[in-house]
């Protein structure tokens, strides 16, 4: 800061302030006659007062000042003083005219706003402008040019200016400052929310992102009894504490620290599936930890499980025993998506037959049946519906010669089946 | 001979680069330019290579980190965010001799795009640079896209509806500003919103020192809107072909990328993109196939020719059925991915939309959301917030489960989204009120809309596939605001007491001569990003009443788009 170069920058830019007084008949040093005159008159005024009250003491006369030095020199020393005087305020404080030179990128100097009205004039001023390199340039002169809690007490009136300088302090990542301003206004969750979001974009190493996480919570959320996020907040804290203990045990490499719970879940699906409830690596306990609906769980366990091939875990996890040893569905997701996805792991026609039965309407069954190449169970359906025009036609786009052709050849023989066309 | 006013549109591009050249001739001698990689193809749209080389940039580079540069001179061109400028600061600082002496010419030049932020001056002097660099702003004209679309291709939507941060209002009001030189001044101007005023403020601010349109030029009417005055219209699904396109594929300052195949979306060189941009994607498709059957007889043709009408083919022809193939090919492909990203499950999307425009449904509705959020997190995010704005707010407990939902699936990092959502206004709160679970409840918004004309079910027969109301877009069910706002300032005359009942509208202002829209050309801007959706409902009524229209904003969005960069916050 204390370069040469800089001091130079600051007499430049003095001195522009003392050429503003131009256009005001002022000289370039800022005084103009007529000032001078009644200077000189008050001058005048006080020496005689002054001789009067001195009368008593040693008193010598003295020469007219006038004709020891000239009155350019008089000029000059008393310029000197009227330059503190000369408040630069009174004439070229023009917050409009500042603000459209900072619109249009010309110089434009702020240190003759002094006075703290002229301060928020300026400010106020260009909050109504809407140009926000203005506000955010007059915040940070307000902030280097006012006592903090000043700054508190104009800002905490006017939200406009506080968000463009939250957004630049976020750029800056000035965390404590944030919290400061918006604590300030009553807004914590705010500013909880804020931390929040700063610490998780800008922290990719978890152990870092762990312990800011724990510290953001127990200084920010902890307090908030109404945020809604603050039981997310934990369960994340919680979840990044899982993956740092279940990563070191064998076999659980893969996991990715900072994952999804559902991924976590998938891994779980996918090498401790027989795991008994309560231990850590199980899927039920996962799920319960972090209360995953019944229906993602169902979802994650059908793809990992369906991906193995493990169609016995399949019809453990979607039947329940009823009465009398019977199967009862028990799904959370519609049944077409059950199949969906069964099918995209290309189970057997016959794990897909036992689902499709659970299609109530018949015309959608027949439908999901022909498009998953459940040939017999379409041939079954239209047998039952006795439409032999319908299976006349399903055999002809059949592949010839093959089981399924056969199959529906000799249904179409059936003399059992009373044909309604 | 007659100036048309794509003639006038064309000058911006030209002004654009006079504007970087007159830089360069200031800094004399060769000289290396180092470009952001999101402003290239900006760059690109208004000077060319030959150009740069003839005014001494002796190579290019992308900005990236350890760039090593070959000569001494370096200009380095960036967006006015200040982590960007940092990155410049930091590789000038890398270049920078530890014991260099003071008062040497400065080497190093900073072009800022739209302009130089003040607070960067200061984070010069801090780096300790002061002196050493230069700073100037380059502030490119709107760049013409698609006809008479004009973008300055800067997203603006974030900084001003979730940082509340204005600070890139007056670049868009500069280049509203020169607009108006070129065009002339509005006889009428209509503003919806906050920053749409602010923005009238800024144009006058520049106007004062800088002097306005000489010409005896004017245009009819200018409407300026808020982004977030209508913000069902970017979360709605349109049905129309270049709003598809924009939803499915990158578009980067008017080129279409797909895979390997990039295609310029103008009517002007793409007769094909001309013909299907505004129509509905399922009538798209009929039409492809009829072309690509034409090529196929025009090819089969040649085969048969003489030689001599072979020579005449391949001087007039040839260079003309190459490209047409060419862009046949990128729409067909452009088509069937359209189709792939919205699959089968198109109908049900719509239905749901159209449920939640008319409150119906809402068990359904929500639903569907949970359904398909593991699977589909966009979509499910703007279906979400679309309820919530057109049913006047969504209840904890609703939200508690999807949110829930969605951070299992996606990752607990996705806490701060939700928050997000709701300060932009994108997703809106409501308490638990018995009143609402009343089969005859309305919302507030859907009242509103209805007064405003936006849901034509309500005020007329919606007619099946006919195009003959702006809502066509999307499937007749809405039709977007700045739209039904362009029919009401064109229809004045005819109806003068609807204009009057828009001032009723909160933040709308309306200021001019009204009577008779003359002459019969209205610009619109919006402010935080436009739709295509917008774009091709506004160009319905400019066919059908018979004006000429400008579309101008800071960008073009989608609701993905928009959903993609609130999460990037």
């Amino acid at each position: 800061m204390t370069s040469a170069k800089d001091d130079e920058a600051f007499w430049n830019s003095s001195e522009k302030l003392c050429f503003r007084f131009d256009n005001n008949e002022v000289d370039q040093f800022g005084v103009s006659k007529t000032d001078i005159d009644q200077l000189l008159a008050g001058i005048s005024n006080t020496s005689t007062a002054e001789t009067s009250l001195k009368s008593t003491v040693n008193y010598q006369p003295l020469k007219p000042m006038l004709s020891i030095i000239s009155e350019k020199t008089l000029d000059c020393i008393l310029a000197m003083d009227k330059l503190k005087n000369l408040h630069p305020e009174t004439s070229s404080v023009q917050p409009d005219i500042t603000l459209r030179k900072i619109l249009l990128g010309q110089p434009y100097s702020l240190e003759q706003y002094k006075s703290l009205a002229s301060k928020i004039a300026l400010l106020d001023a260009a909050i109504i402008s809407g140009d926000g390199n203005a506000i955010l340039i007059i915040i940070l002169f307000l902030t280097k040019t006012l006592k903090r809690s000043l700054v508190q007490k104009i800002l905490a009136e006017r939200l406009d200016a506080v968000n463009v300088y939250i957004r630049y302090l976020s750029i800056r990542m000035q965390i404590n400052e944030i919290t400061d301003i918006l604590t300030m206004l009553g807004q914590s969750t705010d500013s909880a929310m804020k931390t929040l979001h700063i610490i998780i974009k800008n922290t990719r190493d978890p152990d870092r992102l762990l312990n800011k996480l724990r510290n953001c919570y127990k200084t920010q959320f902890s307090a908030l009894a109404e945020c809604k996020e603050a039981p997310f907040v934990q369960s994340y804290i919680k979840l990044l504490e899982w993956q740092k203990i279940a990563k070191v045990v064998e076999g659980n490499e893969e996991i990715e620290l900072n994952s999804s719970v559902l991924d976590c879940l998938r891994h779980a699906c996918k090498g401790h599936w027989d795991l008994p409830e309560g231990k850590l690596m199980s899927p039920t306990n996962l799920s319960q930890q972090y209360d995953v609906s019944s229906r993602q769980y169902q979802k994650v366990a059908l793809e990992v499980r369906a991906a193995a091939k493990e169609w016995d875990d399949i019809d453990r996890l979607l039947l329940t025993k009823g009465w009398l040893g019977s199967k009862k569905l028990q799904i959370y997701l519609p049944i077409e998506d059950v199949l969906k996805i069964l099918y995209k792991n290309s189970a057997p026609p016959e794990v897909l037959e036992k689902y499709l039965k659970y299609v109530d309407n018949i015309e959608r069954r027949l439908e999901l049946s022909k498009n998953m190449q459940c040939f017999r169970m379409a041939i079954d359906i239209l047998v039952q519906q006795a439409d032999r025009i319908a299976l006349t036609e399903y055999k002809i786009k059949l592949q010839p010669q093959s089981e399924e052709y056969f199959y529906a050849e000799g249904m179409l023989r059936m003399p059992a089946v009373k044909w309604k066309n | 001979m007659d100036i048309t006013l794509g003639d006038r549109l064309n000058v911006l591009q030209q002004i654009s680069q006079r504007k970087l050249v007159e830089i360069l001739k200031e800094i004399p001698g060769t000289k290396d330019l180092v470009i952001e990689q999101k402003l290239m193809k900006i760059l690109d749209s208004f000077v060319g290579v030959s150009v740069l080389k003839h005014y001494g940039v002796d190579k290019i580079y992308k900005m990236e980190q350890g760039l090593k540069l070959s000569n001494s001179q370096h200009i380095f061109l960036v967006s006015s965010d200040l982590i960007t400028c940092k990155r410049v600061l930091d590789q000038i600082q890398s270049e920078i001799p530890p014991n260099s002496k003071p008062h040497v010419q400065p080497y190093h030049h900073i072009l800022v795009a739209p302009f130089v932020p003040a607070i960067l001056n200061l984070i010069i002097e801090e780096e300790g640079l002061s002196g050493l660099v230069t700073l100037q702003t380059l502030s490119w004209e709107f760049i013409r896209l698609d006809g008479n679309i004009l973008s300055l291709e800067n997203s603006m939507f974030i900084d001003f509806y979730y940082h509340k941060d204005t600070t890139l209002l007056p670049a868009l009001g500069r280049g509203l500003w020169s607009l108006q030189l070129i065009l002339g001044s509005p006889k009428l101007t209509v503003t919806l919103g906050k920053h749409s005023q602010q923005i009238l403020k800024i144009m006058d601010s520049v106007r004062q020192c800088l002097g306005s349109s000489n010409i005896e030029n004017e245009i009819g009417a200018l409407i300026i809107m808020d982004r977030n005055y209508d913000l069902v219209t970017p979360l709605l699904t349109p049905v129309t072909y270049a709003a598809l396109l924009h939803e499915v594929i990158e578009i980067n300052v008017g080129t279409g990328i797909l895979g390997k195949s990039q295609v310029k979306l103008d009517p002007d060189k793409d007769k094909i993109y001309e013909e299907v941009r505004d129509t509905p994607c399922s009538e798209v498709f009929p039409f492809l196939h009829k072309k690509a059957k034409l090529l196929k007889s025009e090819q089969n043709k040649i085969q048969t020719m003489k030689l001599s009408e072979m020579e005449t083919y391949v001087t007039t022809q040839l260079q003309k059925t190459r490209d047409l193939t060419q862009q046949l090919a990128f729409h067909i492909s452009a088509c069937q991915l359209i189709a792939d990203t919205l699959s089968s499950d198109f109908q049900t999307l719509q239905e749901i939309e159209k449920c939640m425009l008319e409150c119906k449904e809402r068990k359904e509705c929500l639903n569907y959301i949970e359904r398909y959020v593991d699977d589909h997190p966009l979509r499910t995010l703007r279906l979400l917030c679309l309820l919530s704005i057109t049913s006047d707010g969504i209840t904890q407990s609703e939200l508690d489960s999807i949110q829930k939902l969605y951070l299992h699936a996606h990752g607990y990092k996705h806490i701060p989204l939700f928050y997000k959502l709701q300060s932009i206004g994108l997703l809106k709160y409501r308490s638990e009120n018995i009143l609402h679970k009343l089969s005859n409840w309305n919302s507030e918004w859907n009242n509103n809309a209805q007064k405003l004309k936006l849901l034509p079910s309500y005020f007329r027969q919606a007619k099946q596939k006919n195009h003959s109301c702006p809502s066509y877009v999307f499937s007749n069910v809405y039709v977007p605001l700045i739209a039904q706002i362009l029919n009401t300032v064109v229809n004045q005359e005819k109806d003068s007491k609807i204009l009057d009942e828009l001032t009723n509208l909160p933040n709308c202002v309306i200021s001019g001569q009204r009577g008779s829209l003359s002459p019969k050309m209205v610009m619109i801007c919006v402010i935080g990003g436009i739709t295509y959706a917008e774009i091709t409902a506004c160009r319905f009524i400019e066919k059908s009443t018979g004006i000429q229209l400008i579309l101008t904003s800071d960008s073009i969005i989608t609701g993905n788009k928009i959903l993609e960069k609130v999460q990037d916050i």
